[in-house]
């Protein structure tokens, strides 16, 4: 029989079989019945020539199919000949076939958007429906599994409410740990995962007062007539529909494309949200956003700033954004180092990032050894105060002059390794030259560094002879490139400064590496399970890591961006207020990718005029950022939306709020600490590789929906629709991505998504991944198992040594003596600056003679799980409540408290010529004098005046830090230099401060006020 | 019978809070019947974590106590609530959440404060170790299962088995009464509750200071002092240790306000360095500078 016959009857039964196949799936299965319900329409399947067709119409849920051509049919979807067609139409149908012969106009669909993008996910549901998911329990509950920013959860359900979330347990079925020995002795982790205490708040914030249960339009804003741009902030809300939201987000989406040009969207989100990866800001916001051109913004590496500004230029891991490797760490250091040191680095309390508390157990073992520690932060973090050992205190921004210190010491008491120096860096005698002083006349001995750190220098000394004498892993940050040390403005000398004295004990030696056993577990890091910087659903290849890691395993539609312009985060206040901005450019992709500046306008583009904002966290968690309030009253800003799951932060600046549901109320999937991309292998803080079934565990709250039902609907008003979600339904493309993964190998679909969660199992001990850098140290080619730096990044041969282009540790640096070798902020090798904010700063100093620092938060997510009337307003180490207020924590030593007659608890203000911002004082020994430590990332702004021009109740501190670029060729935050004064509040001003009860969002009122 | 016993190790707790979140997440906005109503969702707290910070910068320590019921040995609060409160065969004290409805006098039962207004409930209520839980099969309550630390450990044993592993680790009752027949001890509690008197050790050379190492550093009562008792006695020492890396020493395990001590360091070549202290709270001396060779 000839082909094309074939494919004729292929066509006629498959077609034929369509009808059949829904008919029997709506009667067994009532979601597919529900499904069907929703719409009434003719659909049409035809060969383009007409030689074949059927059609179907729908109608009260029921579905009949005729042979022929329906004179009018609401879908057509037309296919070139019959063979395209038995490609495209089979059961389960290839996704990559659906997308070639739609991008090849070999598959045509036409109609209401709307229709279309019904009609062509009815014809996918049925490979999803009827799997059942969740395990029921003895006591009526069903137990879920979702995932979270501090760990995977198991998530008890009855009644359709949430009873309890909780650390998931493994049971018999599942992989068991490893173990590594060492010194005589066995270490293996329990199993089952550990949870971040914002993840146990969960519950709390999901059933928060301060949900946005429906679509909202500010009272005093009409799109037809007066916007009113100047209430921002200050007008209360009223609910609208759905529909109405969606048609005034789509028409302005149009008229501003319109009126403007390209350019004229602007869109941004937080560096973090639910978990998922596709839901996610990385996934389905951008394959939106993508879909209509748009103006992103740009993020500065905000956790990494000095690794990303810095280090880079001495040891590459540009990918990681200047971070390090950390294979197999977690043995090495147990069986062979005999010190650690922990510089800026709390991963007590910052868990890493996504690690939850699994690296805890290991760091007890540390313990257990009786290994020696050194912690090196202003504050006596809770890794000191729970681990013990040497707490060095120095000033905020003078880390460089300690670690010049320390390498003095190590040069003239010959206590580096001269040979490892000699083979494996280059560059060291500028270097050492500059630290002898032989070319400044300064020695930078212990006792010049006391002057700056204001640590002793005998205490300097010690350290430095210890470390010099010992084998010794270094923490730089609680994730091996992270640290409040490097978000200062001298966080890139710090960074550089980590490398070097790394490179001077010889990096990659049994014992001597970085890290402080939060990473480097020894899991498979072989299996493949995508992180959520691969890019879920987003179709983008240049903005995620979609091209490197996942494009070949995914099909998908490509999602390009045809807007060339960019708004740097820490500059959108000015592009709005001011109509300009530029900063340099964050891109991992090679070393020199950052020196690229880009600038806001690009050329022949639109301004922005709409700012669709995701989420409402920019308040809390940037710089100076009473600016960000400033800007919203600004009538360059002609429209503003905001889709949040909860009314906080910029929220409450929006003229229209759509409200997202979280993860718990939607499907996804991802794995436990597994960001991917830009964080590789950031899954080996976890004791147990874990993916992930994020159920839908209960219905979205009031109206709320999925962001990706959201977008959806915007897009099918903007005839987008089919191509947003290429007929797949959420579950779908959930389903989609675990075929994209291992998984499939070693669990059923049907079996993955009944239990929830699949624990990869460990290698053998024999098969672990080597210890990273090793390698390096002994002139070998790259062992461990990364794809960076890319191939041509090599210099000689690939995986021959570094991304440097002497591809050995470079105390001078090759890239920044190629861009700009008399930079003085940036000098080709890492030397001593003051930090433009800090003693140095005379006179500035003399009115603000404390120095703030806003480290990342112990118990809160960023501005996740903040306020919200959520579980951690209760945690008296987070908030005090003070006359029924929940009062963000500032700490202060006892002698500065004196000086100012400040008592513990009382409500003082915070200040310098930024701002002002109100919390309750705790007064503590373990912040050295002169400082005041008070985390980022309130979520609550509470202005007591006009917003962006008086002072803040919440406790967003980050309105009193400089919005100066560490160093001016960046696009980086020095936060933690930022001078203030701070004051008893009396009485009296908190009684006539506005008093805002607490703002939650209406259940039944439609009404909300923001006074 | 087998009892259920929750043991907290105050030298493991790093005052994450996720006990006491967890325990928020199982009892806010549940109601267990016959064990207890519904949490407010903020504001009734059935587990406190005190916190104490030792010494002056930059030689501390800190420490947490998770608190919560003890479920004591004798609880004084079952005599003292007409019916409401009882002790079950298995040492879990439960406050009956009908019986104490309305009743917030019921809060004043317990000596140690660790009875709570549930203004959500309108009830005296408190922790029941999860009692809920484990009638059904949980081997753990909730703040046990969250502890990541590895502070809250929970062990189901006899009360015979149970002394033993108290007498062999060290576990305290609380509040009076013997750890076996109470449900909550407590491991390192001296953690929270002694003093330290400590100091740090350097010696110049050359016009260079540096930490002395290695150093021998006593502590002993003051002649005459009171504090041992005996009145007249001459010098008696308490504690020697050896100063680290960074010439630190630190003596631990005092009592506050235990009265007037000498701390004494060897001196190569020269007579020891001497400081006399009176012990309040705990105390930092500083640096003390000695002779010879670091």
């Amino acid at each position: 029989m000839a082909a094309n016959l074939i494919h004729k009857v292929q066509f006629a039964v498959t077609t034929w079989g369509l009808a059949q196949a829904l008919r029997v799936q709506s009667r067994r299965f009532p979601q597919v019945r529900d499904w069907l319900a929703k719409e009434n329409l003719v659909a049409q399947v035809r060969i383009r020539d007409n030689s074949q067709a059927r059609y179907y119409i729908f109608q009260d849920g029921k579905v009949t199919s005729r042979r022929g051509i329906h004179p009018n049919a609401d879908v057509v979807m037309t296919f070139q000949d019959a063979s395209v067609a038995a490609r495209v139409l089979r059961p389960k149908r290839d996704q990559l076939e659906f997308l070639s012969a739609a991008k090849t106009f070999q598959l045509e669909v036409a109609g209401t958007d709307h229709l279309v993008t019904w009609f062509t996910t009815t014809m996918t549901l049925m490979l999803s429906a009827g799997n059942e998911y969740g395990i029921k329990m003895k006591d009526g509950t069903v137990r879920y599994t979702n995932n979270s920013n501090g760990g995977p959860v198991f998530v008890y359900v009855k009644d359709g409410k949430i009873v309890r979330v909780t650390p998931i347990e493994f049971d018999e079925q599942d992989a068991k740990p490893w173990t590594i020995k060492a010194r005589g002795k066995e270490f293996t982790p329990p199993s089952k995962t550990t949870v971040s205490p914002h993840t146990l708040s969960w519950k709390s914030l999901i059933y928060s007062p301060d949900r946005l249960l429906y679509p909202m339009k500010r009272v005093d804003f009409d799109p037809n007539g007066e916007r009113n741009p100047q209430n921002r902030g200050i007008s209360g809300y009223e609910r609208i529909s759905w529909d109405e939201a969606l048609d005034i987000v789509a028409a302005e989406i149009k008229r501003v494309k319109r009126d403007h040009g390209p350019g004229a969207i602007m869109n941004g989100s937080g560096s973090h949200q639910n978990w998922g990866a596709i839901g996610y800001w990385l996934s389905a916001r951008i394959r939106f956003f993508n879909s209509i051109g748009w103006t992103p913004i740009a993020h500065n590496p905000d956790s990494w700033e000095g690794w990303y500004w810095g280090a880079v230029h001495h040891w590459g891991q540009s990918t990681r954004l200047g971070g390090g490797e950390t294979f197999s760490t977690v043995e090495d250091l147990l069986k062979n180092a005999e010190m650690v040191v922990f510089w800026s680095s709390d991963p007590e309390s910052t868990s890493g990032v996504y690690g939850a508390q699994e690296g805890t157990v290991r760091r007890r073992w540390l313990k257990e050894l009786g290994i020696p520690m050194v912690h090196i932060d202003p504050y006596f973090n809770h890794t000191a105060g729970w681990l013990g050992g040497k707490w060095l205190a120095p000033k905020p921004g003078t880390d460089s002059a300690m670690i010049l210190a320390i390498a003095y010491v190590w040069i003239t008491e010959n206590l580096y390794d001269k040979k490892y120096v000699f083979e494996r860096t280059s560059g060291f005698d500028a270097w050492k030259a500059y630290v002898l002083g032989e070319d400044d006349g300064i020695a930078k001995t212990p006792e010049w560094q006391e002057a700056e750190t204001g640590v002793p220098a005998k205490d300097v000394r010690a350290l430095a002879r210890e470390w010099g004498r010992k084998k010794t892993y270094l923490a730089p940050g609680g994730y091996v490139g992270f640290g409040g040390a490097c978000r200062t403005a001298t966080g890139t000398d710090w960074a550089r400064g980590m490398v070097y004295l790394m490179a001077m004990q010889g990096l990659g030696k049994p014992g001597i590496n970085m890290g402080c056993l939060q990473q480097g577990a020894p899991l498979d890091t072989r299996f493949y399970f995508p992180g959520y910087a691969e890019g879920g659903m987003s179709g983008d290849l240049d903005a995620t890591g979609l091209s490197l890691h996942m494009y070949q395993r995914m099909p998908q539609l490509v999602s390009m961006n045809p807007v060339k312009q960019a708004i740097p985060r820490l500059r959108i206040p000015e592009a709005i207020l001011e109509g300009k901005a530029e900063a340099y450019m964050n891109d991992g992709k090679t070393i020199e990718a950052q020196f690229g500046k880009f600038s806001y306008p690009a050329p022949g583009h639109s301004q922005v005029k709409m700012y669709y904002k995701f989420g409402g966290s920019h308040i809390g968690t940037m710089v100076d950022t009473n600016r960000y309030a400033r800007m919203y009253s600004s009538e360059n800003l002609e429209f503003v939306v905001n889709q949040s799951i909860w009314f906080e932060g910029e929220a409450k600046f929006a003229d229209v709020i759509l409200p997202a549901c979280t993860n718990f109320e939607r499907f996804d999937i991802g794995e436990f600490a597994n960001p991917g991309g830009y964080a590789e292998h950031a899954f080996t803080q976890s004791n147990h590789r874990v993916a992930v079934m994020q159920h839908k565990c209960i219905e979205p709250l009031g109206e709320s929906k999925p962001d990706f039902q959201i977008f959806l609907q915007l897009a099918e008003r903007l005839g987008l629709g089919n191509a947003f979600s290429e007929g797949s339904t959420e579950i779908e493309w959930c389903r989609r991505l675990f075929e994209a993964t291992d998984l499939p190998r070693v669990i059923s679909w049907k079996e993955f998504i009944r239990k929830g969660y699949y624990v990869v199992p460990p290698l053998p001990e024999e098969n672990r991944d080597p210890v990273s850098y090793n390698w390096f140290a002994e002139d070998r080619l790259k062992d461990v198992p990364e794809l960076s730096p890319l191939p041509g990044d090599y210099k000689e041969e690939w995986k021959r040594g570094l991304q440097t282009q002497t591809g050995r540790l470079e105390f001078e640096s090759s890239s920044l003596k190629r861009f700009d070798p008399d930079d003085p902020e940036r000098p080709p090798i890492m030397t001593w600056r003051e930090s433009w904010e800090g003693p140095h700063a005379t006179e500035l100093f003399e009115k603000y003679p404390l120095q703030l620092i806003t480290p990342h938060p112990r118990f809160s997510f960023h501005t996740h799980h903040d306020g919200k009337g959520a579980a951690l307003n209760d945690v008296t180490d987070h908030r005090i409540e003070i006359d029924g207020y929940h009062y963000w924590i500032a700490r202060i030593n006892p002698a500065d408290a004196a000086e100012r007659g400040i008592k513990q608890h009382d409500v003082i203000r915070l200040y310098n010529d930024r701002g002002g911002v109100f919390c309750a004082a705790v007064i503590t020994e373990r912040v050295r004098p002169g400082l005041i430590h008070s985390y980022e990332s309130s979520a609550v702004y509470d202005p007591v005046g006009v917003p962006g021009h008086s002072d803040d109740r919440g406790g967003c501190v980050n309105i009193l830090t400089p919005s100066r670029m560490q160093i001016e060729k960046s696009h980086a935050t020095a936060a933690n230099s930022c001078l203030i004064q701070v004051e008893k509040v009396r009485p009296e001003v908190l009684r006539s401060a506005r008093v805002t009860a607490r703002q939650s969002a209406p259940e039944d009122k439609t009404v909300m006020a923001l006074a | 019978m087998k009892k259920p016993h929750l043991v907290i190790d105050v030298a493991l707790c790093q005052g994450c809070n996720n006990c006491f979140l967890a325990c928020k997440d199982e009892h806010a906005g549940n109601d267990w019947p016959g064990y207890a109503k519904s949490q407010s969702p903020l504001g009734e707290r059935w587990i406190e974590i005190p916190y104490r910070e030792r010494g002056q910068y930059p030689l501390i320590d800190v420490t947490y106590r998770p608190t919560m019921c003890t479920h004591c040995a004798d609880a004084p609060c079952v005599p003292r609530s007409d019916g409401a409160i009882g002790k079950r065969a298995d040492g879990i004290v439960l406050i009956d959440p009908e019986k104490a409805a309305g009743r917030e006098e019921l809060v004043k039962a317990c000596p140690y404060g660790m009875i709570a207004w549930s203004e959500e409930s309108g009830v005296a209520q408190k922790c029941t170790l999860c009692a809920h839980l484990l009638d059904s099969g949980w081997t753990k309550p909730r703040c046990v299962q969250a502890c990541g630390p590895g502070a809250l450990s929970f062990v189901w044993e006899t009360d015979h088995e149970f002394a033993k592993r108290a007498a062999a680790d060290g576990v305290e009752a609380l509040h009076p009464g013997d750890p076996e027949h109470t449900a909550v001890g407590y491991k390192n509690l001296t953690r929270f509750e002694s003093c330290f008197i400590a100091g740090s050790v350097a010696v110049e050379h050359n016009g260079i200071v540096d930490c002395a190492s290695g150093r021998a550093a006593t502590l002993k009562h003051a002649a005459g002092s009171a504090a041992d008792g005996a009145a007249g006695a001459g010098e008696e020492t308490v504690q020697t240790v050896l100063t680290d890396a960074f010439g630190d020493f630190k003596f631990d395990g005092l009592k506050s306000g235990s009265g007037e001590y000498v701390v004494e360091v060897a001196s190569n070549g020269h007579g020891p360095a001497r400081i006399a202290v009176k012990l309040g709270e705990s105390v930092n001396l500083g640096t003390i500078m000695v002779g010879g060779e670091r």
